[in-house]
């Protein structure tokens, strides 16, 4: 074994830079999922269809219409906003006037994203789209020469947009009244109910910034990876929800850590792990497992994750 | 709708669903083996959800199964008949590793867990390409010859199917059934019942890994071949499809359910197939009539096809209320109270608990984060009298209650029951050697008759297991034919003989309460623990409960009541804890505990 | 006399007969199965394209002579208990002749053991696992196994660039991606280039650069990729932006208009095997890529070829045939010899696999063109 390839600083650097980039990509996948299961306790399964018709609505408004990448961003998330309402009004709502049990709506999210990705794939075709290289330049930078740590405007434009997401719904889940009247929902429908909040009213917006969250996540996926298919919600969904449990179901930095935490196990495993790339979905999932045995609240969760 | 037309319905519905496979098994015998693979891995899932148990597992011990007996009867020359059961045993081995920790884990947490364990096992297939072919594959590539695969006949597997069915319609009617189905409706209240929940759900999950490990491995020697991603996933979601769609309340719910999603994307195939023109080159279109088909089914009928069943009489002869009896004047001896058989029940090791005192608590504290919800209490109780516990809200009875019960353990201090301490111990166990309670908010099991509440409580006492159910032995039919009698008296002490067939969540308030108190009595405790008993009843209910009290320590059954009403506790008490913000303040008959200046000042403070 | 003389007739009438015991009815119906939805759609997509203007065009040429081709299209879903199902329903159901697909090995290894069973040819165009056509005598493909490819390619590779070290990526959990990456380390070990690095990603994954990037550091002297259509793009793309500047040799995902077209600079110098490119200047070719040009508006890629190509196997061999009897069929497409194809001279070896010619193309300019 080549014990210098361990030692070399630029490796060990590039492989932060890749792993919590791609972190940082599963962190504003899974905010969004873990805000509705904050609030509303269920696992809404149409999030991963969501985030891919984000990402074709952002092609068409770049590549097809030729506008710049904030408009396809802004386009993108309104996009998701009004997939999730349509979801929640659709899916969702009818279930939770029944009185039915958390299962339930997730398998009508199940059903929701069945059509989801079957429309798409009906409409769009399964070959691969990818945004222009106008829209953002893919040519990396190459910090302290050619041989030097690469990071592209892709990386550092979801670096910062995890970040950004993560201080700003936080601010808004704790400064606003809006976000006083979700937490308060989340923590007892029926007493925020009595209390006067209008609790339909508190989940479309949750439906809404959770859309928007997906949206975000779609273009910057798409912008990372240059493969906008159909099915890109596959995986990634996966990937969502071991970040949304080992973050803490419902707790939105949880979801960023967490994200951050899966990316760079992920791409320590496979940069110095021998046949490290043949096991690294395995690797994710044993130490997701290993963290719920001794944490079962995840690594930042609070609530009661373990029977008494 | 006519009630004739609403109790008919989901019969029309099931019926509709059989004839529907029975139509594609004709037309396309292929088609059987599908459809039974796919019911076999919804009683899989029923076994777990219908414990409450977000269990996502079935399509990795599927997958175990497949690969295991394709292994023993290929590589190792095992005939099919062995490697089969074999492999479902390999299963279940696993599912006896990873039971235990996983299990602690709750709905969520533990659906995700056990997706991730399928994806462990996925991966750990592509890793082992000598044993398993690797991500190309078990087929005649890698040395898993067709011949030596294809080995099962559709009976066989529709055997083994109805085996299972009868196993689980068996179960449904036995102790074991009943014991589940309380874990589904209130596991804390079954756990207090003297049910081990840990074991069950433990059970349930083995039983789970079982079947799935039987249907992968009848999926291997049906299809002929295999590979890594015949059960990702998306495989273990149409399981949880099956297995919510079909209803995870009644054991033919899921392969209902499973019945209906097999066919329905064929149907639409074949269909869709003789259309013409643009239909023809919609690919799409059954898949996006088969994701619409499931979310109108679950919107219409979200408890899924087998909560249709709920109302109809399909529960027949297992629970048909026996007529109530006359209520008597007294209690009799029948009548489940701890008689002087009860106590000489009591295990012999209790017998060097004479002198010892019956219930101690030495300095028992409890904290909740920062909260101090008892300190320092002591006190002991003795056989025989009634004790009441009295406090302001929030003084701590409720707390200290639980930790007799075993809910949780204090943070300090030790609890001595019949001379042996157990505090922290389980709660099962603690209902075993003689403790009941009733629950301050009713928890009931809602969803079952008031009479079958109260035969839960009679589960300790009963020894029929699995296998008497199963061989349908004259002892549990006797056994159970008991237990009912024993329950319905109970409940016609109590007055409440005429709603005993009564769902239990749809009785009144008052009604409920004294279910409880049936219930509880059912276990023919030494130590009753009645937590605000007279809640939200009159005057006249009040008085006639402290009647029924009285004549319960008449025959032998020691009481503590936390109440909050005064004239009750006066009446029937021996004597009186007080409790205030978790401290003991006051102990002793209730005439001194009546004039004493600090309870005095904690329920009126000072003048 | 005149009994011997009747018999005599009765004979040959009988035997005239029974040769012609199933002549060409005015209807052949033809079993199309190919993965319509899901991941893996594209190629079926693709092959059914390739089929349905096959059939235009021989319906239309009148090649069966009164007979007209009707296509029977079924979805296998890339799922074996689907592949079986519909297998079955084309044989007892629709009366198929002959079943063209399915799409990937998975599900041929469960569903051609059905038509071998019954009696009915199966032509794979996309197979191309070991042992496909081993399961029996019915079973035939068109679909180059990678083993007849790889070789050819890397011999020409070596003979331009005399590289030392290669690395290699491919896609672990996927049958086809594996067997591709298995045959091409055991061709680089047989012509002596040392393999300094492999690396592997699973389904669905988009981001390659830390393997890539790890690759890099061991410093091949060319870069091997196996990958699917769907990934070869980004692959190629992540390959080139982290600054891998040595010759890339693809696997057969590589041989799509696709990657041209989303990919074009940095496919430029790509080196791929294969028996089909669209500027072949095979005549039969020519004509099919401007009739697919013109029926469907884009470009047609290798999968579509194939299937042109596999339809009019079987649309000859059932003419050789003279009859739609299935066994008469099966007989027939064993002595297809130098049948003039997209893919150049067809013929079928002893195990029912293709014999055609595969070429190295490089990428030049943003066309592919033969590698020198």
């Amino acid at each position: 074994m080549d014990l210098s390839f361990f030692a070399d600083p630029v490796f060990l650097v590039q492989n932060l830079v890749d792993g919590l980039s791609r972190g940082a990509l599963y962190g504003v996948f899974a905010m969004g999922f873990t805000l509705i299961f904050g609030v509303l306790d269920i696992l809404n399964l149409a999030h991963a269809a969501t985030f891919m018709w984000c990402a074709f609505a952002g092609w068409f408004v770049m590549a097809a219409g030729g506008l710049p990448l904030p408009l396809g961003l802004a386009a993108a998330m309104l996009a998701g906003a009004a997939i999730a309402l349509v979801l929640e009004l659709l899916a969702f709502r009818p279930l939770r006037r029944e009185g039915a049990d958390k299962l339930s709506s997730m398998i009508s999210s199940i059903g929701a994203s069945l059509i989801m990705v079957s429309v798409a794939e009906a409409a769009f075709g399964v070959q691969t789209r990818r945004f222009p290289d106008k829209v953002l330049d893919p040519k990396p930078f190459f910090i302290g020469g050619s041989g030097g740590v690469r990071i592209s405007r892709a990386q550092i434009l979801i670096l910062a947009a995890s970040i950004v997401l993560m201080v700003g719904l936080g601010l808004f889940i704790r400064r606003t009244r809006m976000g006083k009247a979700i937490r308060a929902v989340a923590a007892n429908q029926k007493a925020a109910r009595l209390l006067g909040i209008d609790v339909n009213g508190v989940i479309v917006v949750t439906f809404l910034v959770a859309g928007a969250l997906a949206g975000a996540a779609g273009i910057l996926v798409a912008l990372l990876t240059n493969n906008i298919v159909p099915g890109m919600g596959g995986q990634i969904e996966l990937r969502g929800l071991a970040v949304v449990i080992l973050g803490g179901m419902g707790n939105i930095e949880g979801a960023v850590v967490g994200g951050f935490l899966l990316g760079l196990v992920e791409t320590l495993t496979i940069a110095y792990l021998p046949g490290g790339s043949d096991i690294k979905d395995a690797i994710a999932f044993l130490i997701l497992f290993l963290i719920l045995l001794v944490k079962p609240n995840g690594i930042m969760g609070r609530g009661k994750a373990e029977r008494a | 709708m006519s009630e004739a037309r609403r109790r008919a319905s989901p019969y029309i519905v099931a019926a509709l669903i059989v004839a529907a496979d029975a139509y594609l098994c004709i037309k396309n015998p292929q088609d059987l083996d599908r459809l039974l693979i796919n019911a076999m891995l919804a009683l899989s899932a029923f076994a777990t959800l219908h414990a409450r148990l977000l269990s996502l597992a079935s399509a990795g011990f599927a997958a175990i199964g497949a690969y295991a007996s394709a292994i023993l009867a290929v590589k190792l020359g095992l005939p099919v008949y062995l490697s089969i059961p074999a492999a479902a045993l390999v299963c279940g081995l696993v599912a006896l590793v990873i039971g235990l920790p996983v299990l602690r884990l709750k709905d969520v947490y533990l659906a995700i867990c056990t997706l991730g364990f399928g994806e462990i096992v996925r991966v750990s297939i592509i890793l082992l390409p000598g044993l398993t072919g690797g991500s190309t594959g078990a087929n005649l590539s890698t040395g898993f010859a067709y011949e030596a695969m294809k080995k099962t006949k559709t009976w066989t597997l529709a055997l083994a199917l109805a085996f299972l069915c009868y196993l689980f319609w068996a179960a449904s009617r036995s102790r074991a059934g009943r014991a589940l189905r309380a874990i589904r409706e209130n596991s804390e209240a079954a756990e207090t019942m003297g049910i081990d929940v840990v074991a069950y759900k433990n059970m349930a999950f083995l039983a789970s890994a079982l079947i799935a490990g039987l249907a992968g491995a009848f999926y291997a020697h049906s299809v002929g071949s295999l590979d890594n991603g015949d059960f990702k996933f998306n495989r273990a979601v149409d399981i949880l499809g099956y297995a919510v769609l079909g209803g995870s309340g009644a054991w033919f719910g899921p392969t209902l359910g499973a019945g209906f999603l097999t066919a329905l994307p064929i149907l639409l195939r074949d269909l869709l197939g003789s259309a013409i023109g643009f239909l023809k080159n919609f690919a799409q279109l059954p898949n996006i009539l088969n994701g619409l088909a499931l979310m109108l089914v679950i919107i219409f009928a979200p408890g899924g096809i087998a909560a249709l069943f709920a109302r109809a009489p399909v529960r027949g002869a297992f629970l048909s209320v026996p007529p109530p009896l006359a209520p008597a004047a007294g209690i009799t001896d029948k009548v489940g109270v701890a008689d002087k058989a009860g106590v000489a029940e009591a295990p012999a090791r209790r017998a060097g608990a004479e002198g010892k005192p019956f219930l101690s608590l030495k300095g028992v504290s409890r904290s909740f984060g920062g909260v101090e919800a008892l300190a320092q209490v002591s006190f002991d109780l003795e056989e025989g009298k009634i004790y009441g516990l009295i406090g302001p809200n929030g003084a701590g009875k409720t707390t200290l209650i639980n930790l007799v019960s075993g809910l949780m353990p204090p943070s300090s201090g030790k609890i001595e029951w019949l001379g042996r301490e157990i505090q922290g111990r389980r709660a099962h166990r603690i209902a075993r050697s003689g403790i009941a309670r009733s629950y301050q908010n009713i928890q009931l099991f809602g969803e079952m008759s008031a009479l079958e509440n109260v035969i839960v409580g009679r589960h300790t006492h009963m020894r029929s297991g699995l296998a008497a159910a199963w061989l349908r032995l004259p002892s549990q039919k006797r056994e159970e034919a008991e237990a009912r009698e024993e329950a319905m008296g109970l409940l016609s002490r109590l007055a409440l003989g005429s709603i005993a067939g009564q769902e239990a969540s749809k009785l009144s308030y008052g009604d409920q309460r004294r279910v409880e108190i049936a219930r509880a009595l059912a276990m023919r405790p030494r130590l009753l623990l009645l937590d605000e008993p007279a809640a939200g009843m009159n005057e006249i209910e009040t008085a006639a409960l402290g009647d029924f009290i009285l004549e319960l320590q008449g025959h032998g059954v020691t009481i503590l009541v936390v109440e909050h009403h005064m004239d009750l506790i006066m009446k029937i008490c021996d004597e009186i804890v007080v409790l205030n913000f978790g401290r003991k303040i006051a102990e002793g008959p209730p005439q001194a505990v009546a004039r004493d200046e600090a309870v005095l000042e904690a329920y009126l403070g000072r003048a | 006399m005149k009994a011997k003389r009747t018999f005599l007739c009765v004979a040959v009438f009988a035997a005239a007969a029974a040769a012609s015991a199933a002549p060409l009815s005015s209807s052949i119906k033809i079993g199309v199965v190919e993965t319509l939805t899901g991941d893996n759609s594209a190629y079926g997509i693709s092959i059914r394209k390739g089929i349905e203007l096959a059939a235009q065009e021989i319906n239309a040429s009148k090649l069966l002579g009164g007979s007209q081709l009707a296509l029977v299209v079924a979805d296998d879903k890339a799922d074996k208990q689907e592949g079986i199902s519909v297998f079955t329903k084309l044989i007892n159901d629709e009366k198929v002749a002959a079943i063209i697909g399915p799409t990937l090995s998975g599900t041929a290894f469960a569903a051609d053991p059905i038509a071998q069973k019954a009696g009915v040819p199966v032509l794979g165009t996309s197979t191309t696992a070991v042992g496909i056509t081993a399961m029996g005598d019915y079973i035939f493909r068109d679909s180059l196994p990678q083993a007849a490819v790889i070789p050819g390619t890397l011999a020409a590779v070596i003979a331009k660039y005399k590289p030392q070290k290669a690395a290699l990526l491919f896609q672990a959990d996927q049958e086809y991606s594996k067997s591709e990456a298995d045959v091409f380390k055991a061709s680089l070990a047989k012509l002596g280039i040392q393999l300094v690095g492999s690396e592997s990603y699973s389904k669905g994954d988009s981001d390659f650069r830390t393997q890539l990037q790890k690759l890099s550091s061991k410093k091949p002297d060319i870069l091997v990729l196996c990958s699917l259509v769907g990934e070869a793009i980004p692959v190629l793309q992540q390959a080139r932006e982290i600054g891998i500047a040595v010759p890339i040799v693809g696997g057969n995902g590589f041989n799509s208009p696709n990657i041209l077209k989303n990919a074009p600079e940095a496919s430029e110098g790509l080196i791929v095997g294969s028996s089909w490119f669209i500027d072949s200047k095979v005549s039969a070719s020519t004509a099919f890529v401007a009739a697919f040009r013109k029926k469907y508006g884009g470009d047609p890629d290798q999968f579509a070829s194939q299937g042109y190509a596999g339809l009019y196997i079987v649309a000859n061999a059932i003419k050789n045939a003279g009859s739609i009897d299935r066994a008469a069929i099966r007989d027939a497409l064993v002595k297809i010899h130098g049948l003039d194809t997209t893919l150049g001279p067809f013929s079928f070896d002893e195990n029912r696999d293709p014999i055609c010619q595969s070429v190295p193309l490089t990428v030049k300019a943003g066309k592919y063109v033969l590698f020198q």
